[in-house]
C-alpha cells in the first residue's frame, strides 16, 4: 500500500529537519531560525507534490527565500552579521581553542564582507555540505553559473582574509591606558 | 601563528553549527512542529463570501454578548485584578511546588493529526529550579519513566541550563530551557515551562484577564484567559486559559489552543492532578535534583561547561 500524504511528509520532515534547522541557524539568530524552519516545512507540506526526490536542495531554496523575506526588515538584516561575528566555533579541533576561536572569528568576519550571493555559494558547499550540483539547485541557478559564482566567491574570500590578516593587531595595552 | 590550510577547510572549521543528533529538547520541538504542520490544511481553504448584512448581524450579536458578559462579571463576587494577583502569588511563594499533570493534545479540523497523552511529575521553585519526569501513558512501557530533566532558569530570563536523561539510551545530555515560545508573544506553548512561570510571564505581559468561573471536578474555579496572540506558524493564532482553584488559587487545569485561519488547529488540555506547595527542606531540596542514574553515559553535550544547575553536574569533568 503506498504511503499516505501524512506519512510521506513525516518521512520528509524527519529526514531533513536537522539539516534545514542547521541551514537556518547558520544564517539567522536562533529565534529567527525557528520561524524559518517552521515556514519552510509549511511550504513543503502545502506543496508536497512539487518536492523532488532529492528534497534537501529544494528545502534549502525555500528556506533561502523565507530568510530573504525576513531580512526585508532592517532589524533582522543585521542578524546574519551578528551571527557571523558571534559565538566561537563549536567544531571539535585539536588546535588550541583560543587560536581556533580567533581563526573562526576572522573567517566569519571575512564572510560578512562578501555579497549575499557569494556568501551563500560558499556556505552551501562549506557549511551545508552540498555538492556543487545540489548547491546550484538550492541557489536556484544553473550548475555552470554556480561554478563561476563559487570560484569568484573563493577568490573574494581569500582576498578579504588576506586583508584582515595583514591588518595590525590592536594594541590592547595602549587602548586600556587611553580609556583609563 | 594562525593555522593556514585550504580556504574551504578554514571556512568549514568556522561553521558555528555543530553537526550532531538533535537533543531531547530539540527533538520535542521538532515533534511539536510536525504535529502542528500535519494539523494544517494542505491547501488554504477558500473562504465563503461574507455579505455585509451578515457582518452587521454578527457585530450586533457580539455587542449583545459582550454586554451580557460584562453584566455577568459585575454580578459575580470576583474582582479581576485581585484574582489574577492571588493566582500569581499562589505559585510564586517560597518552598517547593510539586505537580502531577496529565496533558492531552489533539488536532482540530481537517488535518487528521495525532492525539497524544503525556503524564508528567515535577518539582519547581519560583527561583527557577525545575525537575521533571515524563511517564509513558500507553504502550509496552505504560506507567514507566521515559525521561527526566532538571535545571535552573536564569533569574529574570526564560533560558537556563538543563540536564536531560533518556531512559532508552541511558544517556545524560545538556540543553537549555526553551526561549522561543515567547518570540511572537505566544503564551506558554513551552513544553518545559511550569505553570508558575507561565502565569507570572502572562501577568507581566498584561495578557491575563478574568473571564468568570467554572467547575473543575468538584472544585469551583476561576477562568483566567489570555488574549489571542500570533502563533508560531505564520497566520496562526494562539491563546491560553488557566483554571485556578477559587479557594487556594492554585492551578487546576490549563487549556492552550492554536488556530489557523481556516479554523483548523491544535489543542493542549492539561489537568493538574496534584498541585501542592511543600516546605523547602533536605528532602524536597533533593527532589529538585536530577535523580542518580548509576551507569548512565554522558552524551556529547553532557560535559559542556554549563551555568549553575543548582546541583552537581554528574557529567562535569
Amino acid at each position: 500500500m503506498p504511503p499516505t500524504r501524512d506519512e510521506r511528509f513525516e518521512g520528509l520532515f524527519r529526514e531533513n529537519y536537522a539539516a534545514v534547522r542547521g541551514y537556518a541557524l547558520r544564517r539567522a539568530t536562533p529565534e529567527a531560525a525557528q520561524d524559518v524552519v517552521a515556514d519552510t516545512f509549511l511550504v513543503a507540506w502545502r506543496r508536497l507534490d512539487d518536492v523532488p526526490d532529492d528534497a534537501l536542495p529544494w528545502l534549502y531554496g525555500v528556506a533561502r527565500r523565507v530568510l530573504a523575506n525576513q531580512r526585508r526588515t532592517a532589524s533582522r538584516g543585521a542578524a546574519l552579521e551578528r551571527r557571523l561575528a558571534g559565538a566561537g566555533s563549536g567544531a571539535g579541533s585539536t588546535l588550541d581553542p583560543c587560536e581556533t576561536a580567533g581563526e573562526a572569528q576572522l573567517v566569519r568576519e571575512a564572510l560578512g564582507r562578501l555579497s549575499d550571493s557569494s556568501r551563500e555559494a560558499l556556505l552551501l558547499v562549506a557549511w551545508d555540505g552540498l555538492s556543487a550540483a545540489r548547491a546550484a539547485r538550492a541557489a536556484g541557478c544553473s550548475r555552470a553559473t554556480f561554478a563561476v559564482r563559487l570560484h569568484r566567491a573563493r577568490a573574494r574570500l581569500a582576498m578579504e582574509l588576506a586583508a584582515l590578516e595583514s591588518a595590525p593587531a590592536p594594541n590592547l595595552e595602549q587602548r586600556s591606558l587611553e580609556v583609563g | 601563528m594562525r593555522p593556514r590550510g585550504d580556504l574551504m577547510e578554514r571556512l568549514a572549521a568556522a561553521d558555528p553549527v555543530r553537526e550532531e543528533e538533535l537533543s531531547l529538547a530539540e527533538q520535542r520541538d521538532a515533534d511539536a512542529l510536525l504535529v502542528q504542520l500535519l494539523a494544517t490544511p494542505a491547501r488554504p481553504v477558500a473562504r465563503p463570501r461574507i455579505r455585509r448584512w451578515a457582518l452587521a448581524a454578527a457585530g450586533a450579536l457580539c455587542a449583545v454578548a459582550a454586554v451580557f458578559a460584562a453584566l455577568n462579571l459585575l454580578d459575580s463576587d470576583t474582582r479581576g485584578p485581585g484574582v489574577i494577583e492571588k493566582a500569581v502569588a499562589a505559585v510564586s511563594q517560597g518552598g517547593v511546588y510539586h505537580v502531577l499533570e496529565r496533558a492531552q493534545s489533539k488536532s482540530i479540523g481537517a488535518g487528521q493529526g495525532g492525539r497524544l497523552t503525556s503524564y508528567f511529575e515535577y518539582w519547581h521553585t519560583p527561583g527557577g529550579r525545575m525537575h521533571r519526569k515524563t511517564f509513558a501513558v500507553d504502550g509496552p512501557r505504560k506507567g514507566r519513566l521515559l525521561n527526566e530533566l532538571a535545571g535552573k532558569r536564569r533569574p529574570g530570563r526564560n533560558g537556563g541550563p538543563v540536564l536531560m536523561w533518556d531512559v532508552r539510551s541511558n544517556t545524560i545530555n545538556a540543553g537549555g530551557f526553551a526561549t522561543r515560545p515567547f518570540i511572537r508573544g505566544t503564551p506558554s506553548i513551552d513544553s518545559f515551562s511550569d505553570p508558575g512561570t507561565q502565569l507570572r510571564m502572562l501577568e507581566q505581559q498584561g495578557r491575563l484577564r478574568l473571564a468568570g468561573t467554572t467547575q473543575v471536578g468538584d472544585r469551583q474555579a476561576y477562568r483566567l484567559v489570555s488574549g489571542v496572540v500570533p502563533g508560531r506558524v505564520r497566520g496562526a493564532q494562539a491563546s491560553v486559559e488557566f483554571l485556578v482553584d477559587s479557594e487556594t488559587y492554585l492551578p487546576l487545569a490549563q487549556r492552550q489552543s492554536i488556530r489557523h485561519p481556516s479554523g483548523d488547529g491544535f489543542d493542549v488540555s492539561t489537568r493538574y492532578l496534584v498541585y501542592e506547595r511543600l516546605p523547602l527542606n533536605s528532602r524536597t531540596r533533593e527532589e529538585l535534583d536530577l535523580d542518580p542514574h548509576p551507569g548512565a553515559k554522558c552524551g556529547p553535550s553532557g560535559n559542556l561547561k554549563l551555568g549553575p544547575l543548582g546541583f552537581p553536574n554528574p557529567c562535569a569533568r
